[in-house]
């Protein structure tokens, strides 16, 4: 059995993580898909990108429940659970989504759009509200998770507009697609050194060897390399014929960095929180001891 | 009002688990799942070293987050403070065995027995309505309504009391109604120094333990 | 209690577990649709029971011990004639029958060459587990073996001798009665424990005393070489070096009379309770009054020596006085003695421990030398000399002081210096037997175990008699009975029915070995060996060449629960009922180790709660057809109604006894039995059955809180406490060096030299590193550390290897998924938590676990809590992580102490094995 030091989860495995993943990211894209005010050539393909990827994530997330054929219980506590909440808007996006496909219509896709942001908000929540996760719970995880769904999305956007663009050369990509792979990147990195910081302080010991691990990586080759990737594509002189690789490239790196923080934060730094005692039981006359937290690293 | 809880007194345990041992039986919890359990804990350097014993589970919080993050309402917490399961309800989502800061909360997809296959006592024991929901102490709840049912009272007598309550060899659990200022674990709250554990955390557990004499 | 609760559905049974030293206690068993699935404490035992009625986790393993899957559920028979641990005994099941007529033959058989073979040793040998505790669960097992009709071999132990309180049982017993000892812990202030096991293995009652004991206030420092348990329960941790202790008990004696004034001491008692004012004439033996041979004291009313029991005499404590008298040394040579300077034996105490002062006894211990000198002053400033308690209606000094001693402190060479100076610590401040002060428990070589006070019966020179073997000429025991030669060798271990256990056991094991000793009967392998609840294979030394010994026994019958390594050997498995299933009283309360003192005694019933799985039988069904079949029924019956049971079928007040020639169903024995059992509690007025007992679980009478004190019994009869010179033992030393040595034995010499009047300091660790150096040739710096075990709560007794539940609920606690060690020493080293690390100790074996990583334990030292290394039984063999240090102790004749006795104590190297756990 576990001893009194924190120890990974391991209730949530990679099945939980993919709803993150997957389900961030088609959210994230959705949202993204209003941001660029639909200024895309056929909305409905970023649509159904989104909708399979929730999907998707949903589905194995499905797999993970114990008692998977009562799954429409979860929607009995809306009150104070962020997953019964995420699964109302995970209704709402499929729903709206459907109704996007359907008619095309604008305000359905903007309602989509609500719904997805609705639905990465959720399940960034809800993962901030296990209280027994020290590195999930802190505040700073919420703006993590959030600006790493918009990251993904609007790099889904920029990728999937050039995929477009290979088959229909005169498709049109969303014209801000990416500044706004720039502008949420440059938001998750602040979010990410916000993150860090806010667990530097007090986290369990291996939370914080896995912070310091991926540290460089995350920082320079998930956030430094693609912003500098699309500031040199905009301005740079010379080299617009290299621009749509460079972009793509910055936003499969933004993609994957997205994915790596999510599948980082779940699955190797979901340390639960331990036992501790803050003072040693006195036997007999004797002067007690104050006690740190067994496994955690504190300033 | 009513606000059943339970004293640790650390002064006394010795780490025996015969507290997790009752508890395996009497709820009749699989391999691996403990819901009460006795930790080994060790402070300092050599030579300056303390060992301490502390027995943990489900703290039966006043703000419980497993309460919160429940999407189905399996988990609730009824007014005199004890917090259920329905394994019926449950889907298994494991969200508040992460939500709970004290690892008191278990999900167990397929039973698993002693020695591979079940044994009799493990056959008459198994509840499947446990597999694949979560599941945690109930400060045996069970005992406690049927007991107040006959007039017992919980923490005094033992058919009302919870299993390892009653099973302490150095009466370092006890049990009782909080909100009663007669009751024994009412009476040791006033008279000794205590905690709660990751009391910085706000749940208001209802676990108290003892380190010290005097309040 | 058996009532019905719903429809016969639910049932519920009283019933005890006495699973180890500490018991019994009373459990409740349900039974839900015949299958036994909770046990709870009896709570209506808390009446009577010091415990309130409660059970350790022990207990809570008795229902998956029932229905282990791995249990034998069916006699069997060994098919291959081979024996070796590779060899497959091929086991195949038999019906009771031909198991019962293969095992009543051989009995028949054996027994008719004569119990004893051509070197005078038993032709029948049986082993039972640790701690007595088999007998509680033996049925009529101890009727079959007394209808056997001559001396069985209880010479093979599974741990006796080496891994109990050994020096404590015998100097304990000698000196007050103590076969273990412990605090008044209810009423005491002050303990010094060193490595006493308290929290681990003074069972229920043991523990919740000590748990009232520190929410009163009570002050318990710890000294051993690792933060036990106990430890860890304790005020304070003091880590000494092993083995050293009683370098520092010196040391506290030392502090205690040379640097506090005397009458911070208890100067009545020593004076009146002790034989403290006894003169020591020049040969170290007393000087004696010519006419009456009582030894003299020195009178300072008259200014003159006189008897000790000289009425109105007021005896000098200390000093040197010129006296004249006669002195008798060993084999009755006698001086004369005209004017002679003759010391107390206070101050030949006195002069004696002059040397050990705390700054030397800090250089050898490893402890800081103010803790010791303070340790010393807070033991007299807790003494509280003067004060007095009422107990029952009688007012007794109140002494809240003790030292208690731990398993390995206590065993083995050290182990008497520890016991004499922690008694003497004792009789210092008059804490010996008093309230608050340090008691024994109970007798084993005395009589009667019911109730130790019976046994003060005055002995020579105003001391309690004790049942010393003989070593004089005539009667010393020159011919042993037993393999291990323990009448032959320890006076100590006397003549009663645990005698045998209490010899020097690694003897005869060692002898199976290597041989038998010079001058000594040849030594023969016994023709039938019985095996009862214990596996010596596993829980002995030197393991693997134990088993080879055991592997050339021509005959083993064993009561099994399943396969294990001792049967493995075996030529026929008599599956017997476990705890649950089969029936017989044991009695219960008085005072008993470890620390079980009640206000109660009486008798507990083990009844079957359900029906035996399979093929399993109640052992006294088993032992009645073994009886029947093997001719001997009716001395069986016999000694069933004189009391083997534990409680004789006939007295002058009462008569149940059984029809010697008949057989009898195991109901009707245990009837007859209950029968008398009710009738010694109720002095004749009740003579209820069985019944009575399945109904109501226990019977008891009052046992006075008063009755656990000895100190009133002795003041009663005008005796005194033989400290702290010891003369007896001095003279008995001497002589039985004259009989060995007369006999051409040389091979005790060492052991002889422990019969010291007052104990010195020897370099008790050096004992064991020289001794490994010699027998194996190796530097004794290529092995740099101690290794020791500790007991387990869990495993300890209790047979529990095997028990998923207790193993899943033991590993909560640290060390018991592998071996502990110092975290700063295996940083250096480069061991990480939870590495797999080869130990190896100098006799060549090998063993590997899990590196458990631990600030509570000195650097120097390592720790393998319980005994594994299973190898045959299921489950436990597959406990990869948990090394045993069985393996690793050889059986070496130079660490054996003269009471027989060695330490669970070899030092070790270690190497990554490469791995984690």
């Amino acid at each position: 059995m576990n001893g009194p030091n924190p120890n990974q989860q391991t209730n949530w495995d990679w099945r939980a993580a993919s709803n993150f993943i997957f389900g961030g990211a088609g959210s994230g894209l959705v949202v993204c898909l209003v941001f660029a005010a639909l200024g895309v050539s056929y909305p409905w393909l970023y649509l159904l990108v989104s909708l399979a990827l929730v999907g998707t994530g949903l589905a194995l997330v499905w797999t993970e429940l114990g008692r998977p054929f009562r799954f429409a219980n979860v929607l009995r506590h809306p009150k104070t659970s962020w997953m019964s909440r995420e699964a109302y808007a995970a209704i709402f996006l499929m729903a709206f989504g459907l109704l996007s496909l359907l008619s095309g219509h604008p305000l359905a896709y903007f309602a989509a759009g609500i719904s997805g942001f609705a639905f990465l908000y959720c399940q960034t929540r809800m993962l901030n509200a296990c209280m027994g996760i020290p590195a999930w719970r802190v505040q700073t995880s919420v703006l993590l998770f959030v600006s790493t769904g918009l990251a993904e999305g609007a790099s889904l956007l920029l990728i999937i507009g050039y995929l477009i663009r290979s088959v229909d050369q005169g498709a049109t990509i969303g014209p801000i697609a990416y500044v706004l792979v720039l502008a949420f990147v440059a938001l998750r990195w602040v979010a990410w050194v916000s993150y860090r910081n806010s667990l530097l302080a007090s986290a369990p010991t291996l939370v914080i060897d896995g912070l310091n691990r991926f540290n460089g990586m995350v920082q320079v080759l998930g956030h430094i390399v693609p912003l500098i990737l699309i500031i040199a594509a905009i301005t740079v002189p010379g080299i617009s014929a290299l621009q749509p690789v460079m972009f793509v490239l910055a936003a499969l790196i933004a993609l994957s960095t997205g994915w790596f923080i999510k599948f980082f934060v779940v699955l190797l730094i979901g340390s639960n929180q331990g036992y501790a005692i803050p003072v040693t039981p006195e036997r007999g006359p004797a002067g007690i001891v104050f006690c740190d937290k067994p496994g955690w690293t504190q300033k | 009002m009513t606000r059943w809880a339970m004293v640790v007194d650390l002064r006394r345990c010795v780490g025996c688990q015969t507290c997790t041992a009752a508890c395996k039986l009497s709820n009749g919890t699989t391999v691996d799942v403990q819901w009460r359990k006795v930790l080994d804990m060790e402070t300092g350097e050599f030579p300056d070293v303390r060992r301490s014993f502390v027995p943990v589970g489900c703290m039966h919080c006043e703000d419980p987050p497993c309460v919160e993050v429940c999407p189905t309402t399996a988990t609730r917490k009824r007014d005199d403070g004890i917090v259920t399961m329905d394994y019926d309800v449950c889907i298994g989502c494991a969200h508040c065995v992460l939500a709970c800061p004290y690892q008191a909360r278990y999900k167990v997809t397929k039973p698993k027995y002693g020695y591979g296959e079940a044994s009799q006592h493990e056959v008459e024991n198994f509840d499947p309505a446990k597999i694949g929901v979560a599941q945690k102490c109930t400060f045996c709840v069970d005992r406690i309504d049927d007991g107040r049912k006959k007039g017992l009272i919980p923490g005094v007598d033992p058919e009302a009391t919870p299993a390892c309550v009653n099973s302490c060899i150095s009466d370092a659990l006890s049990f009782g109604d909080l909100d009663d200022p007669d009751s024994k674990v009412s009476k040791l709250v006033e008279s000794s120094k205590t905690f709660r554990m990751h009391e910085e955390l706000g749940t208001g557990p209802g676990v108290y333990y003892i380190w010290g004499a005097g309040s | 209690m058996m009532k019905s609760v719903n429809k016969d559905d639910i049932k519920t049974y009283d019933t005890y577990c006495y699973q180890c030293v500490s018991g019994p206690e009373i459990v409740t068993v349900t039974v839900k649709n015949g299958v036994a699935t909770q046990i709870s404490p009896c709570h209506r035992a808390g009446e009577v029971h010091p415990g309130g009625g409660k059970a350790c986790v022990k207990a809570f393993g008795l229902i998956q011990k029932t229905y282990n899957p791995h249990r034998l559920t069916t006699p069997m028979k060994r098919t291959n004639p081979k024996k070796g641990r590779n060899e497959d005994p091929g086991f195949v099941p038999v019906s009771w029958d031909e198991a019962l007529d293969i095992v009543a033959e051989k009995f028949k058989s054996v027994r008719a060459k004569g119990a004893l073979d051509e070197s005078g040793y038993p032709r029948l040998a049986a082993s039972l587990g640790g701690g007595g505790t088999p007998l509680s669960y033996a049925g009529t097992l101890s009727a079959l073996f007394a209808a056997w009709g001559g001396p069985i071999d209880f010479s093979f132990g599974s741990g006796q001798g080496v891994k109990c309180t050994h020096s404590e049982h015998l100097y304990g017993e000698l000196w007050h009665r103590g076969f273990t000892v412990c605090p008044d812990t209810p009423n005491t202030k002050f303990v010094i424990s060193f490595g006493a096991s308290t929290e681990t293995a003074s069972g229920v009652c043991g523990v919740k005393r000590h748990a009232d004991a520190r929410v009163a206030g009570m002050k318990r420092v710890q000294v051993e070489p690792h933060l036990s348990v106990t430890g860890g329960c304790a005020t304070e941790w003091v880590p000494i070096k092993p083995k050293t202790d009683a370098a520092m008990l010196f040391a506290l004696v030392n502090v205690v009379v040379h640097e506090n004034a005397r009458n911070r001491l208890d100067l009545a008692f020593l004076k009146d309770r002790t034989s403290s004012p006894y003169l020591v004439a020049p040969n170290g033996f007393y000087i004696r009054d010519p006419d009456s041979e009582k030894p003299l004291i020195w009178d300072e009313a008259t200014a003159s020596a006189v008897p000790y029991d000289t009425e109105g005499a007021k005896p000098a404590l200390e000093g040197s006085f010129t006296v004249s008298g006669i002195e008798t040394g060993a084999d009755a040579e006698t001086w004369t003695h005209n004017n002679v300077e003759c010391k107390t034996a206070f101050q030949v105490m006195l002069d004696q421990m002059k040397q050990y002062t705390p700054e030397w006894a800090g250089e050898i211990c490893g402890v800081d030398v103010r803790k010791i000198r303070a340790l010393a002053n807070e033991y007299l400033d807790n003494a509280g000399i003067g004060k007095t308690i009422e107990i029952d209606g009688q007012i007794l000094p109140l002494r809240p002081v003790a030292i208690t001693l731990g398993k390995t402190v206590n065993n083995g060479w050290g182990g008497y210096e520890c016991c004499w100076a922690r008694t003497m610590m004792a009789c210092l401040v008059g804490a010996l037997e008093v309230p608050g002060g340090l008691l024994g428990t109970t007798v084993r070589v005395n009589h009667s175990a019911r109730d130790r006070r019976l046994s003060v019966e005055p002995g020579p020179d105003g001391l309690m008699y004790f049942p010393f073997n003989p070593t004089d000429k005539e009667k010393w025991v020159s011919d042993p009975d037993q393999r291990h030669a323990g009448r032959m060798l320890v006076p100590l271990v006397g003549n009663s029915g645990w005698s045998p256990a209490l010899g020097p056991t690694s003897l005869a094991w060692a002898a199976q070995i290597d041989g038998s000793q010079a001058k000594m009967p040849e030594m023969t392998i016994p023709e039938i060996w019985v095996t009862f609840r214990t596996n010596p294979v596993v829980s002995y030394w030197n393991t693997d060449k134990l088993a080879d010994a055991v592997a050339k026994f021509p005959f083993i019958v064993d009561f099994a629960y399943c396969h294990d390594e001792t049967n493995h050997f075996a030529d026929i498995l008599l599956p017997e009922g476990t705890d649950l299933e089969s029936t017989q009283i044991t009695r219960i309360g008085g005072t008993k180790f470890v620390e079980s003192f009640w206000r109660h005694q009486g008798f507990a019933v083990r009844q079957a709660a359900i029906e035996p799985l399979g093929d399993v039988r109640d052992i006294t069904w088993i032992s009645t057809e073994i009886a029947k079949r093997a001719g001997i029924l009716e001395a069986y019956n016999t000694a069933i109604n004189k009391g083997a049971l534990s409680v004789p079928l006939r007295t002058k007040v009462y008569d149940f006894s059984l029809d010697p020639t008949k057989e009898h169903s195991v109901d009707e024995i245990w009837d007859a039995a209950c029968r008398a059992a009710s009738a010694e509690v109720t002095k004749g007025e009740e003579s209820d059955g069985l019944d009575y007992f399945k109904e109501h679980g226990y019977r008891v009478s009052p046992f006075p809180q008063v009755n656990w004190y000895l100190t009133p019994t002795l003041i009663e009869k005008g005796l005194r406490y033989e400290l702290p010179y010891q003369e007896r033992l001095l003279r008995i030393g001497a002589e039985l060096g004259n009989r060995l040595h007369e006999k051409g034995i040389n091979w005790w010499d060492k052991q002889l030299k422990e019969y010291q009047a007052i104990p010195t300091w020897h370099n008790f660790p050096g004992i064991w590193e020289d001794a490994l150096e010699e027998a194996f040739d190796c530097k004794i710096g290529d092995y740099p550390f101690w290794l020791m075990t500790a007991r387990s709560m869990q495993y300890s007794w209790g047979a529990n290897a095997g028990i998923q539940m207790i193993k899943e609920v033991a590993d909560n606690i640290a060390g018991h998924d592998g071996f502990i060690m110092n975290t700063g020493r295996a940083r250096e080293l480069g061991i990480k938590d939870g590495d797999m690390v080869e130990i190896s100790s100098p006799n060549g074996q090998v063993v590997t676990g899990a590196a458990v990583l631990r600030q509570g334990i000195r650097p120097d030292c390592m720790l393998m809590l319980a005994q594994f290394n299973h190898w045959k039984t299921p489950l436990a063999k597959d406990f990869n992580n948990m090394p045993s240090m069985n393996r690793l102790i050889p059986m070496l004749q130079d660490t054996i102490d003269a009471t027989g006795s060695g330490a669970d104590l070899v030092r070790v190297q270690i190497k990554p094995a490469g791995g984690s756990r």
